[in-house]
């Protein structure tokens, strides 16, 4: 029993540590309006192009509808009316996200950016000043050379 | 020892399971020595093994069991380290509980057999060895020359012991046994045999699969579905005969494999069923009562899921008819029952439902002592339990902190319990009844859908997409007119239906669809068990069998939907709650009641009879009648008004109707001349004649509680304060006859004698004019209030041709009162008929069951007469 304490405390600090150093997180990214947004792919169940919406009548405003994924019933987000983003997307693609427990959720979006490697130990708070997008929906900012990468927090989102 | 064989079967099946980590977790134990978690395992396992083998009372396998289990809390306490020797003869205990197994499988009992014995006594020699030695470490510390000496002593003394305690458990087990069955003789050979562990390979008949797979399962099967479609379509296209062959038989397995997935789901509701006769021999055995129980259908199938929600309800159902219904054995013997009580468990199936009955042959429900409860606890008033029916006290016993059980038992709880069960029922979208006849015995009656998971719906159209209407919901289609058809009064349209109003909605207004306006006809009849609703839809597509899929938690707060379905195109459509719908007409109607209804009228719960009544003045007084009487409303010009042969007629859709003015029969100020008026079509047998109104007021749903008295003038039904007015409900069929006498008057056959018809009913209203309208027809009536006086006007000796009876009454309802005629054989062939102004496919249903001949709505005259004439034919 004591051992295996140990043990687990090893591995904790050993965790710690990873942190510290960052393994590098692969992080799945795509433009709403001009915001590039990003989502760890370890949440992304894939990508299609099958853009078959069933409205559901009397839903919230940033609830596009329900789709079909393999006998799935996939509920369809519009990350623009969600973040509060003043853009019109034109739905051409699908990211599934998983949700822990229940059915996939997915947000269309109409392209996908690079997939990029972040640096957990570079990601930075959300500034205050950011407009023009629901901040609380935002973990975290990432600064990539040219611009700023809003890393979504898909938790809250899909709560 | 007699075991039901599904709970052996699942003994079996876990204790293979069992086995396994038994054997996985002492691999492991000999990597990883010090692992607490896999100890822990290894004890939880052995402990529910221990548990199970007790349950079946195989005394052997629980010795086993036991021992190991003590060894094993040891070891994962850390109080011995798992040293070789231990784990040595754990394995072998394992091996035995295998080996025991393997036996009960085939055999269907435990094996005696002297190597098990023996080990037994090993095993428990060594679990004390271990004892003393833990005792050993923990509580001396012993010099190390002294240790030495010990042992011997030790050895000494704890080889007496193992003799003795050999003999003792060797005893115990034999005795056990010999409860069981007569001991085998033991065969010689067996002791020869060298004690080895024996070696056996379980083989598995059942095995646990995780629902969630059947799930993927069923889901895959439907995508194979949806892609076998597609081939089917292009090998119809490309016309090639081997491909078109091979095609069909892609398609046939396909349609095989993708039912016998769903079959997987389905289990026999025997799975709980068989679990009663222990609980209720139990139970009885602890109240002192003798109950015979008998299960029936145990072979009908559910869903496992349903299965699972419904074992609960039943369970204390079953409790309670044990407790409550069933009387003691001295008690049933001086009442002339049979000692022992007998409890039916019924199931069946039934359109898309099944039904489960629990039957009772006990005291019944004393329907008395229940009022008398409700008003003690606050539940009704002593005014309101004057009126109260037997359903309605009935429905009581559902309220949460209702129990009737004068001695609160362990058993029955305290009350809480009903309105559980009933909840848990309607979760599961099923209903319950109960059905009593004081001394004779209760009948629950339990109907829950087949399944959850796939449903026969129907599928409608609204806009561009494609909408589900669970079958159980619907009651018929109707083609209509919204132009012709539909009554439009304040903001809420109705649609008559066989003298049935029924309030309309449309289905693209409660999903704020503004897309295209198509025609819409089509009309879908729902019923939410309580009430009828008309949906207009744009189109109907055919009844299919539908796999429902939850919706995702997003939608919740939506209370129209039920679920979504995958379409055999690979489309979606959204099922549609009618209980969800319905509250869209509550809404709307609270507004017209808001509108109409002052604080004095009193509005009733829906269980009540009500109707929807139109209110309209004539000149300065205010009237009222049953919109389900009126065929159309309209407005006329005053200029439209001809007089012809004496009468005044319109001309009205090129047919002349004549114009009916009120204040000519009833006591009424005329009306002042005014530009147009406002005129109620009244049709019947093809004949149209019209009222005409000054001005139309509203609709109300309202119970026909009238006061009787002071109007006593024909045509008159009774009055009534609504919104600070008096409101006249008037006759309307007696108004024509005074108009025309000969209005209704159809050629009939001279007969010799008027038949006579007793006819209970205790609305003024109804009795009024069921009453006028039975007269003019030519019959004798003979009214009574309520069930009870008809029963006596019966008993007195009477002699009636029919009985026409209401179902909502006080003192007695017609539920009883049938069942008493019926139960009575001077009466047992006397034609019945149900008038009702609540419609419901259930309540039909029931009173053709206790023995009803005919069931008709109070406002449909027309039909009634008709169902009067065949049944007396």
């Amino acid at each position: 029993m004591e051992l295996a304490k140990k043990e687990n405390i090893a591995l904790e600090t050993k965790k710690d540590k990873a942190l510290d150093y960052a393994q590098a997180i692969t992080m799945v990214t795509f433009y709403i309006g001009d915001f590039l947004l990003g989502i760890p792919a370890e949440r992304v169940l894939e990508i299609n192009k099958e853009i078959e919406i069933t409205p559901v009548p009397l839903s919230d405003e940033y609830i596009l509808g329900i789709m079909n994924l393999r006998g799935q019933i996939v509920t369809v987000i519009d990350l623009a009316k969600k973040l509060k983003v003043n853009f019109e997307v034109t739905p051409k693609l699908n990211l599934i996200v998983k949700d822990e427990g229940e059915a996939s959720v997915s947000f269309v979006i109409e392209e996908i950016g690079e997939i990029l490697e972040i640096f957990p130990a570079k990601l930075e708070k959300t500034p205050d000043k950011l407009e023009g997008i629901a901040k609380e929906y935002i973990k975290n900012v990432y600064q990539l050379p040219d611009r700023l990468l809003l890393i979504l927090d898909v938790e809250k989102i899909i709560q | 020892m007699n075991f039901d064989e599904d709970i052996l079967q699942d003994f079996l099946v876990e204790a293979k399971e069992g086995i396994n980590n038994l054997e996985e977790g002492f691999i492991e134990l000999e990597k990883d020595r010090e692992s607490v978690e896999i100890l822990k395992s290894l004890f939880r396992t052995m402990h529910s093994l221990k548990g199970a083998a007790g349950f079946f009372g195989f005394k052997t396998l629980e010795s086993i069991a036991h021992f190991s289990e003590d060894i094993l809390s040891k070891l994962r306490d850390g109080l011995i380290k798992p040293e070789e020797d231990i784990i040595d003869i754990l394995l072998k205990a394992v091996d035995y509980i295998k080996y025991i197994i393997d036996y009960i499988e085939k055999n269907k009992e435990e094996p005696v057999e002297d190597k098990i014995l023996d080990f037994l006594v090993e095993l428990s020699n060594f679990n004390e060895k271990l004892k003393k030695r833990v005792q050993k470490e923990t509580k001396e510390e012993i010099p190390e020359e002294r240790k030495a000496e010990e042992p011997r002593i030790e050895k000494e003394k704890s080889e007496e012991a193992v003799e003795e305690k050999k003999e003792e458990i060797k005893k115990e087990v034999k005795e056990e046994t010999e409860k069981v069955k007569p001991v085998e003789p033991v065969k010689k050979e067996k002791k020869e045999e060298a004690v080895v562990t024996p070696q056996i390979e379980l083989t598995e008949t059942h095995i646990k699969v995780d629902v969630k797979l059947l799930d993927q399962l069923m889901n895959l099967a439907g995508e194979l579905v949806l892609a076998r479609n597609r081939v089917v379509q292009l090998s119809q296209k490309l016309m090639d005969e081997d491909l078109t062959r091979s095609v069909q038989i892609l398609s046939m397995v396909t349609t095989e494999m993708q039912e016998t997935i769903m079959k997987t789901r389905m289990q026999p509701i025997g799975m709980v069923f068989n679990k009663f006769p222990r609980v209720v021999r139990d139970l009885a055995k602890a109240l002192g009562k003798k109950v015979n129980l008998h299960l029936e259908g145990t072979e009908t199938e559910l869903d496992r899921s349903i299965i699972e929600a419904i074992k609960d309800p039943l369970t204390h159902l079953v409790r309670n008819a044990i407790d409550h219904g069933i009387e003691p054995s001295e008690e049933r013997v001086q009442i002339g029952k049979s000692a022992e009580g007998t409890l039916i468990l019924r199931a069946y199936q039934e359109g898309g439902q099944v039904v489960i009955e629990i039957e009772d042959d006990g005291r019944g429900i004393d329907v008395e002592k229940v009022k008398r409860k409700a008003i003690e606890k606050g539940f009704i008033t002593l005014e309101e339990a004057e009126k109260v029916s037997e359903k309605e006290l009935l429905s009581l016993i559902f309220k949460p902190g209702f129990s009737t059980a004068e001695t609160v038992t362990q058993l029955s709880g305290r009350g809480v319990g009903m309105d559980v069960v009933k909840s848990n029922i309607e979760k599961l979208g099923g209903s319950i009844e109960i059905n009593t006849v004081r001394g004779k015995g209760t009948t629950v009656k339990i109907k829950i859908p087949l399944t959850l998971a796939i449903i026969p719906a129907l599928i409608v159209t609204s806009g561009d997409y494609r909408y589900a209407i669970p079958q159980v919901n619907l009651k018929e289609l109707v083609n209509i007119d919204p132009e012709k058809d539909f009554l439009k009064l304040g903001n809420t349209e109705f649609y008559r239906l066989r003298g049935e109003i029924i309030p309309v909605l449309r289905l693209s207004e409660i999903l704020k669809d503004n897309g295209k306006k198509v025609e819409q006809r089509n009309l879908v009849i729902l019923t939410t068990g309580e009430r009828f609703i008309g949906l207009l839809v744009d189109q109907i597509f055919a009844s299919e069998e539908i796999v429902v899929k939850p919706l995702g938690k997003w939608f919740k707060n939506i209370p129209i939907y039920s679920g979504a379905t995958i379409m055999g195109d690979g489309k979606l459509a959204l099922i549609l709650d009618v209980i969800g719908i319905s509250q869209f007409v509550g809404i709307s109607m609270e507004e017209v009641e808001k509108k109409y209804e002052s604080a004095k009228a009193k509005i009733r719960t829906s269980s009540e009879e009500t109707v929807f009544i139109l209110l309209f003045d004539v000149g300065k007084d205010r009237l009222a009648l049953p919109i389900a009487l009126i065929s159309r409303l309209d407005k006329i010009k005053a200029s439209e008004i001809q007089v012809s042969g004496g009468k005044e007629i319109i001309i009205y859709r090129d047919e002349v109707v004549p114009v009916i003015r009120l204040e000519n029969y009833l006591p009424l100020q005329s009306i002042s001349d005014q530009e147009s008026y406002n005129v109620l079509f009244f049709t019947e047998r093809g004949k149209t004649c019209g009222i005409l109104c000054s001005n139309i007021v509203g609709t109300l749903e309202t119970t026909l509680d009238v006061e009787e008295g002071i109007y006593n003038n024909p045509g008159i039904l009774g009055h009534r304060i609504i919104d600070g007015k008096t409101v006249l409900f008037i006759d309307i069929y007696k108004i024509i006859e005074m108009y025309d006498p000969d209005w209704f008057i159809v050629k009939r056959k001279e007969e010799e004698k008027a038949k006579k018809i007793l006819f209970a009913e205790d609305s003024p209203f109804f009795r009024g004019m069921i009453q006028n309208y039975l007269k003019g027809a030519g019959y004798e009536v003979e009214v009574v209030e309520n069930g009870k006086k008809a029963l006596n006007k019966l008993l007195s000796g009477e002699k009636f041709d029919l009985i026409l009876t209401d179902l909502e009454m006080p003192d007695m309802d017609g539920f009883s009162l049938i069942k008493e005629i019926r139960s009575n054989p001077d009466y047992k062939n006397i034609p019945i008929i149900v008038v009702t102004s609540l419609a419901g496919e259930d309540i039909r249903r029931k009173a053709l069951e206790i023995g009803a001949n005919g069931y008709e709505v109070k406002l449909n005259r027309e039909k009634l007469l008709k169902e009067i004439e065949t049944l007396l034919r």
